[in-house]
């Protein structure tokens, strides 16, 4: 990964004129500046887990990726219990509230790579008691260029809302994509988040959620990747207040040469959290996945429960699944489970279908939309549920 | 009008199952095949239906005049033949409504309106008192034994077939349950539908009357007869057909 032009002086020198036409406050162009500037501490990225797994990233140069000059349009919507808005109009408006949350926590290459470059920031802010009723939609929409985009939801005490961001657009050539969401959840907030990648088929999707679940809070995050070529997508979840909450929903479909990164991870710091993570995926195609779980239990966590069930339909000759769901406990009084399972379709069952008159392509698509029935019904939002079942049916349909 | 089966050998992972069977089954007729464990019975069921599984070694299936021994399951389904299964598989994730409409358009160029389609649907649930609650519940799925071959019924009155092989329809059903499904069936016998009752034990023939009963063992038709052959089959038990048969 060729990152040395951003880190070089005229990379700085880019970053600071960018920052400068832009007019953001000299502490934002700081942060950049210390993101680019710690890039090369950061290890190259491999792609290889363990030993047998690697998943390579096939077609996508990444010296291509450089600082961009586009730019979103500024914005702000008000509305019943909430505040949408541009990372710009921000600063200016809850300068306190985006200084408390920015930089992100730099965990990789990437990650810093977003800190220097992010050319889109959106800010959702649920003020304090807000239940907003209808589901806020929020897209992201990737242009034909390389795009860094980041979404920070603050739910103060007591909010309620469902968030719906559609990550869409890209192109057949190779893009760059990086997508960081971080989402807030203050004492006894609720939150459904569903985000629905689907990209088109030559962008590459990298993107980083992370959920700050406080006391009393509950959160439902629904990671839904259909599109792209190559999507890493990592989500963690911190239970920071007793009596937290998450509900974590993982699905991906791919068909083609796609190939899924996935890993999604509880971290239980107080006593009485709960975490439940589910994942399922069909893969057709040559298409591949893998899939980290993590559930980590602080040492003073004691009386949590923690679940993860992980689980992929292979459905072409030439499609792998890895999927490796790890523990980590550190007090003895909780409860955990874990499961993986990768499965094939039931030839028996087709011919059930079939006997009744269905064509083989036809039954197949039954079984595999029934499979996802089961995950997607765990949302809890009934149109949002249905929306996504006809987006992966259209995609089911026509997958090769 | 009628389904001809001519000399059939099948075999199941390498092992000879049916070993020449002929039969003609007429519309408007119902025939019983009873036959001990292991006679082939439910062999004869899959290969009717097209089960990739079992391999027909030489013979064929013909479906009024049509040569269907190498058609694909769906397609004999769509020329009127249907299975009730003897152990019918769960399918989660997919509402009997769902499935009964796929399956239903699938048969024809016309396409079924949603709302006309559920009328119907629930105008046949209530012909096999089945609860309307059943249209959103994933096929098969966590249903009693009673409840799969009631809803076995049910798609078959809803495809309107006009070939129908019911394999075990009658097993593991209560007394209840088996007076319900027997009327179910009963309801759909007409001129259009020749039907094959494959069963275990008598019990079944005591609510649908057969035209014919047939007795297979080991793979053969070894004696076939009116109800008096029920009778005694009743009394004597297979033992006694089996000694006929090789006396003969």
């Amino acid at each position: 990964m060729n990152t040395t032009v951003i880190t070089q002086e005229d990379g700085l020198e880019k970053i600071k004129e960018h920052s400068a036409k832009i007019g953001e406050p000299s502490w934002v162009l700081d942060q950049r500046l210390s993101a680019a500037r710690a890039m090369p501490s950061y290890g190259e990225p491999v792609f290889k887990y363990g030993i047998d797994i690697f998943l390579p990233v096939d077609e996508f140069d990444f010296s291509t990726i450089v600082p961009t000059n586009s730019l979103q349009d500024r914005f702000c919507v008000e509305k019943e219990g909430y505040t949408l808005l541009d990372f710009w109009s921000a600063f200016e408006r809850y300068p306190g509230l985006m200084r408390e949350h920015l930089p992100f926590p730099i965990e990789d290459k990437f990650l810093a790579l977003h800190g220097a470059l992010w050319n889109k920031g959106t800010l959702l802010y649920l003020k304090k008691g807000s239940n907003v009723l209808l589901p806020i939609y929020y897209d992201s929409f990737v242009e034909y260029t390389n795009q860094f985009d980041t979404l920070l939801v603050v739910a103060e005490e007591g909010a309620s809302a469902v968030i719906v961001n559609k990550v869409a657009g890209g192109s057949p050539n190779p893009v760059f994509r990086s997508g960081v969401v971080r989402i807030v959840a203050k004492e006894g907030a609720q939150l459904t988040f569903v985000g629905l990648q689907q990209l088109s088929g030559g962008t590459v999707n990298f993107s980083n959620h992370s959920c700050q679940i406080g006391k009393d809070a509950s959160v439902v995050f629904v990671d839904a990747l259909i599109g792209s070529n190559y999507s890493k997508s990592d989500t963690s979840h911190h239970l920071l207040g007793e009596g937290a909450r998450t509900h974590h929903i993982g699905i991906f479909l791919g068909d083609g040469k796609q190939r899924f990164n996935i890993s999604s991870a509880a971290f239980h710091h107080k006593p009485f959290t709960t975490s439940e993570i589910y994942g399922k995926g069909a893969l057709y195609g040559k298409a591949k996945s893998l899939y980290r779980g993590l559930v980590r239990i602080e040492k003073n966590a004691e009386n949590s429960n923690g679940y993860q069930k992980e689980e992929t339909l292979l459905l072409g000759d030439n499609t792998e699944a890895s999927a490796i769901p790890n523990l980590e406990i550190h007090n003895n009084n909780v409860r955990c489970s874990h499961g993986a399972s990768t499965t094939h379709v039931d030839q028996e069952k087709l011919f059930y279908l079939a006997s009744r008159g269905i064509a083989e392509k036809d039954a197949l698509s039954l079984l595999v939309n029934g499979f996802f029935t089961s995950i997607i019904s765990k949302i809890g939002v009934e149109e949002i549920s249905s929306e996504l079942q006809q987006i992966m049916e259209e995609k089911i349909a026509h997958a090769t | 009008m009628s389904l001809e089966i001519k000399d059939l050998h099948v075999s199941v992972d390498g092992e000879l199952i049916l070993k020449g069977i002929s039969l003609s089954v007429e519309k408007g007729k119902v025939y019983a095949l009873m036959g001990p464990n292991g006679s082939g019975k439910s062999t004869l069921a899959n290969v009717l239906m097209g089960n990739p599984k079992y391999k027909i070694e030489s013979g064929s299936i013909f479906l009024d005049g049509k040569d269907i021994t190498k058609l694909k399951p769906h397609e004999r389904a769509r020329l009127g033949l249907f299975l009730s299964f003897q152990y019918p598989n769960e399918i989660s994730g997919v509402t009997i409504s769902n499935f009964l409409r796929t399956a239903l358009n699938s048969k024809s160029d016309k396409k079924i309106a949603v709302l006309e389609f559920h009328k119907i649907l629930k105008e046949k649930m209530g012909l096999l008192k089945m609860d309307k609650s059943f249209m959103t519940r994933y096929l098969n799925d966590g249903f009693s034994g009673g409840e799969k071959k009631r809803t076995e019924i049910l798609q078959m009155s809803i495809l309107e077939p006009n070939y129908a092989i019911l394999d075990e329809t009658d097993s593991g059903l209560d007394v209840d349950a088996l007076k319900v499904v027997s009327e179910g069936i009963n309801q759909l016998l007409g001129p259009t539908l020749g039907v094959i009752i494959i069963t275990h034990y008598q019990k079944i023939l005591n609510y649908i009357k057969p035209d014919k009963i047939f007795i297979l063992m080991d793979g053969k038709i070894v004696a076939s007869g009116e109800k008096d052959i029920i009778n005694d089959l009743e009394e004597k038990g297979y033992d006694w057909i089996k000694e006929e048969a090789s006396a003969s």
